[in-house]
């Protein structure tokens, strides 16, 4: 009954993913072969910017499960099927496998000068393959359990209910996503850490899953092309998703710097020196001045366009810290860095777009839940669901 | 949506009306004698505000040096009582403020009670600090003037953030409390049956009389306030956490403080709203308003919060592990096994373990249970504010400068005299203003009159 | 009621909200534009019904929001770095992070304050006198009672007729409004 969805999502976009996907990845796979110390950073960039979404996506729906409320019904679609890519996105993850001894401190075999005794332990080879394993395995559970419990509502028409049960699964979620973080982010910088780092980069998925979704909705052709309630929800949730990432972000470099230890302070230092010194100024403004003021503006949040444009804006400030945050970790990172992170993005990309496009198809043939009566009053009883 | 106590109608009895509504409201403030048991805790509340006029006279007569501070731990009872007390004034704001942004309507009848708690919780932390200060007779030193002095203050100092934080904090608060309360006062200015309630409620209405066009520009500003309202919660806490953690002091110094503490506060907070708000709809008969369902929402409120400041310890202590910083290690094992360990476990049994029980249903749906473990939030939370002022500070880096900390009877007595003085301010507003918003609570059943049936049909689904 | 006395205007009370909003539409389709609808709580559509439909408030707040940031990290510039430097644990004078604080605080207050006395102005209140408090039963107007007031300014006000009008739109009641001595 929703065929109209169907086919408005371009509907030509599959192949040319799969193709870019693909070569992409050819390109990757010569990288990894010739220059593995300036291939793996860009790749694992990458890698994490695909994972935000995924993982953000489960993260957003098991939310909005557990609170209810109008905006997320917008955009439960493209949510679900985000968290329907996480079997991909394990998958995508077993090239790193090969990226230890370039990547990370503990994959060498010289390693036992920068990492202390607890490091040494907590980095076993088979306990960081077995909690790797485990976060895919609980993710996956989950994102089944919501594409399940979506499912259901769909065909009986039931919105809402399971909120326990979402509950729990997003505590369980958080708590992995922050061990992921630091397993796979902060551990770049052997020795070094920040006990909010987990949690801001959490957040930073929910912004880049929240911002796709919102283009994939407005491309979706659900959205009004005029000015509409629903999509000014979405904005606001933006904006607000947004500025926690902003205030865990401000806050790290706020207390790093006044503390100025040199066991923190280095991570700042050796993001400030030569050309990445651009990079924090520009992240203030496209991650938070720019969006904050367009955000603010109700002509335009509700305006699904507009919006979408600053949802690309948001995924493009994204990727930016990321990469930050990821390759000046790196002194054999060089130009080939950049070369190589944009086609492993392209590749990454183009294979989990076309996965993302499968399943979403998939979900496109069950019934908007905006239509059903029951989620009219979600906005007055969101915390009534347990 | 299984569960049987879900009411037709999400914030009140379905049979109120716009009149009865404003009768039942309003006559507890106009005609109705306080209760017996008003008397009751007006009285004990006062004393307690004498022994706190007691306190205050003989510590500005004496100095800082009657209660147990020394070196090496120099912030004591009055910095916990400041956090504490700052923490709880924040779920006022929130309720009123990010609930009224979410178009949450069950916050209608607890939100004017809860921001009235918030201004005299705020009322109770800013004493702290200026009495703290050894010379509160120069406490006007914070404020950016041109002085003869030719100084000005210091603005890279937390003490000046936290003046900002909270000066602002009371002021928005208080002006979010009365733009809220104005159409209220007009109700009572014109339901008022003596000449002098008509005149001073008619003064402070300021003339308000409902025009539509007021009532745009009310609705306006209002949700505007709320919108600056919430990230101002947010960042009075985070300058509060910014107090510890911009230091470089083990058990202070950590990124996760800021999101940590402002849960935290949402957490005691809410915890103290339970604690008021189960008593007093038992003493007012105000059921109807302040529904089990209220009750339900806070309390998992209270456990998502919970949550995340257990995660925040969780963050404090792997990392601890991990960092393998040996400062950090010590500190943590001084918390759990030093000669404060009782105020650490105490702790983790309030703030974690008991709240637990707030994942059933059967013990969210009773007052007398809830009420209690509310309760254990609000003395958690205190520990939590004792614990990391306490044992962060007595044992630091030179074993030769370790000592410890013993409260004396004039921390105590100033601790208990605020809560009399948080409290007494509770019964006198109470007697004298609306405890709930009536004019909202108009809107909210006049919607619920207007939808129809539609209300008790979806109550069903 | 007397009609020697110089009026105001009308006062016309309605059964409900419907009939209010039904009544302020109809008047101002008729080309009335000085009229005023009271209610105990806000309705809406009621403004709407009125052709009221945009507030200046957002920009009263955001004006105020711009005036503390830049009073406010302009301050903390010129006392810090200028008029009274000094140095702190070997911080620069331009500190700029640790002004964050302040100047997010003063951003927020200064938007409040404008927020609530933009309100307040605009609204034209504190007004301890009106001449509708003259009429005794006006006072439900803040409990449960629906009113609306043509003032006699109108250029299409004209006693009868606009009686008339009020009565056809379901009026309950209409009381001639005392002007203020």
């Amino acid at each position: 009954m929703t065929d109209s969805s169907r086919t408005s999502l371009a509907a030509p976009w599959k192949t040319p993913c799969l193709i870019a996907g693909l070569v992409g990845a050819a390109v990757c796979a010569a990288g990894a072969l010739i220059q593995p110390g300036q291939f793996w950073p860009g790749y694992l960039t990458a890698f994490v910017f695909w994972l935000g979404v995924g993982l953000g996506s489960l993260g957003i729906a098991l939310l909005h499960r557990l609170t209810g409320g109008r905006w997320g019904w917008s955009v439960s679609r493209p949510l679900v099927a985000g968290a329907e890519t996480i079997p991909v996105l394990f998958l995508l993850s077993l090239p790193l496998a090969l990226s230890l001894p370039t990547l990370y401190a503990f994959g060498g075999d010289d390693s036992h000068s920068s990492l202390n005794a607890q490091q040494e332990l907590y980095f076993l080879l088979p306990f960081f393959f077995g909690r790797a394993a485990l976060y895919f395995v609980v993710w996956n559970i989950l994102s089944f359990g919501v594409s399940r419990a979506y499912k259901r509502d769909r065909e009986h028409g039931v919105t809402g209910g399971g909120a326990r049960r979402a509950a729990l699964g997003l505590i369980v979620f958080w708590l992995l996503a922050s061990f992921a973080v630091f397993d796979w982010i902060m551990s770049v910088d052997p020795g070094w850490y920040s006990t909010i780092y987990g949690a801001q980069h959490t957040m930073g998925f929910a912004v880049s899953a929240f911002a796709f979704a919102i283009i994939v909705r407005h491309f979706s052709g659900r959205a009004a092309s005029e000015p509409d309630a629903r999509t000014q929800d979405l904005g606001s949730m933006l904006l607000a998703f947004n500025l926690l990432w902003v205030y865990f972000a401000f806050s790290q470099f706020f207390l790093i710097w006044s503390a100025d230890l040199p066991i923190e302070n280095t991570w700042y230092l050796r993001r400030s020196e030569g050309l990445w010194a651009a990079a924090a100024p520009t992240l203030a403004v496209v991650h938070f001045v720019v969006p904050f003021a367009l955000l603010l503006s109700q002509d335009v949040k509700a305006h699904s366009r507009r919006l979408a444009g600053v949802a690309a804006l948001l995924l493009a400030a994204r990727l930016i810290d990321l990469t930050w945050c990821i390759v000046p970790a790196y002194d054999v990172a060089g130009a080939m860095t950049a070369v190589y992170g944009l086609a492993a993005f392209i590749a990454l990309g183009g294979l989990w777009l076309f996965v993302f496009r499968l399943r979403w198809e998939k979900l496109a043939i069950l019934a908007d839940p905006v239509m059903l009566p029951s989620a009219k009053r979600d906005s007055a009883d969101s915390l009534e669901a347990v | 949506m299984t569960d049987t106590h879900v009411q037709s109608d999400p914030s009140t009895e379905p049979r109120q009306t716009v009149r009865s509504v404003s009768q039942q409201i309003s006559a507890i403030v106009l005609t109705e004698g306080p209760p017996r048991g008003w008397w009751a805790g007006f009285l004990v509340s006062f004393l307690l505000v004498m022994l706190l006029l007691v306190s205050v006279g003989w510590l500005f007569a004496k100095g800082v040096g009657i209660w147990g501070i020394n070196q090496p731990v120099g912030w004591g009872f009055a910095i916990v009582n400041f956090v504490w007390w700052i923490g709880i004034g924040h779920a006022g704001t929130l309720i009123s403020a990010i609930l009224l942004l979410f178009r949450q309507e069950w916050r209608t009848s607890i939100n004017r009670f809860a921001e009235a708690m918030t201004l005299f919780a705020v009322a109770c932390a800013g004493l702290f600090p200026l009495l703290h200060m050894g010379r509160p007779q120069f406490f006007f030193w914070f404020i950016p003037y041109p002085s003869t002095t030719g100084m000005w203050p210091q603005f890279r100092s937390p003490l000046i953030w936290d003046f900002f934080a909270v000066g602002t904090y009371a002021t928005v608060s208080l002006m979010f409390w009365y733009v809220g309360l104005i159409p209220d006062l007009a109700t009572l200015r014109d339901r008022s049956r003596t000449g002098r309630g008509r005149i001073i409620y008619g003064f402070l209405a300021m003339g308000w009389r409902g025009s539509a066009r007021h009532w745009k520009r009310y609705q306006s500003a209002y949700l505007l306030l709320a919108g600056l309202a919430t990230p101002l919660v947010i960042s009075v806490h985070t300058i509060v956490s910014y107090d510890f953690a911009i230091s470089i002091l083990p058990g202070w110094h950590a990124t996760v403080f800021p999101p940590y503490f402002v849960a935290g506060a949402i957490y005691s907070g809410f915890a103290m709203v339970l604690t008021l708000s189960i008593p007093l709809r038992a003493v007012y008969r105000l059921q109807n308003f302040v529904t089990d369902r209220h009750l339900d929402n806070m309390a998992k409120v209270m456990l998502a919060s919970g949550l995340v400041v257990a995660y925040g310890y969780l963050m404090e202590h792997f990392l601890a592990w991990y960092g393998g910083h040996q400062l950090e290690e010590f500190m943590l094992l001084n918390r759990m096994f030093g000669p404060y360990a009782w105020s650490y476990w105490a702790l983790i049994g309030c703030n974690i373990l008991i709240p637990q029980l707030l994942w059933f249903k059967s013990v969210r749906a009773r007052p007398l249970p809830l009420f209690f473990i509310a309760i254990v939030i609000n003395i958690g939370m205190w520990l939590e504010r004792y614990v990391i002022v306490v044992t962060s500070l007595h044992r630091d880096f030179l074993p030769s400068s370790w000592g410890m900390y013993e409260p004396t009877f004039w921390d105590w007595s100033t601790y208990l005299g605020t809560i009399g003085l948080f409290a007494a301010l509770l019964f006198l507003f109470i007697r004298l203003l609306p405890m709930i918003s009536i004019f909202e609570m108009r809107e909210l059943v006049h919607e619920h009159e207007h939808s129809g049936g539609a209300s008790a049909e979806a109550g069903t689904s | 009621m007397k009609t020697t006395q110089p009026t105001a205007g009308l006062l016309a009370e309605f059964g409900d909200t419907d009939a209010l909003i039904a009544a302020a539409r109809r008047l101002h389709a008729e080309g009335y534009r000085q009229f005023e609808c009271y209610t105990p709580f806000p309705v809406e559509g009621l403004a709407e019904a009125m052709e009221f439909r945009r507030t200046r408030m957002p920009l009263v707040v955001l004006c105020g929001a711009l005036l503390g940031l830049v009073v406010g990290y302009g301050l903390q510039y010129w006392t810090t770095v200028i008029e009274y430097p000094l140095n702190i644990g070997g911080r620069p004078l331009h500190s700029w992070p640790s002004f964050v604080p302040v100047t997010f605080e003063l951003t927020i207050l200064t938007a409040a304050l404008f927020a609530v006395l933009g309100m307040l102005g605009l609204n034209g209140l504190p007004r301890p006198h009106h001449p509708l408090f003259h009429i005794r039963e006006f006072s439900r107007a803040s409990s449960d009672a629906y009113f609306l007031w043509v003032k006699s300014e109108d250029p299409q006000f004209h006693e009868q007729t606009t009686r008339e009008a009020l009565r056809k739109l379901q009026a309950q009641e209409v009381w001639d409004v005392p002007s203020e001595p």
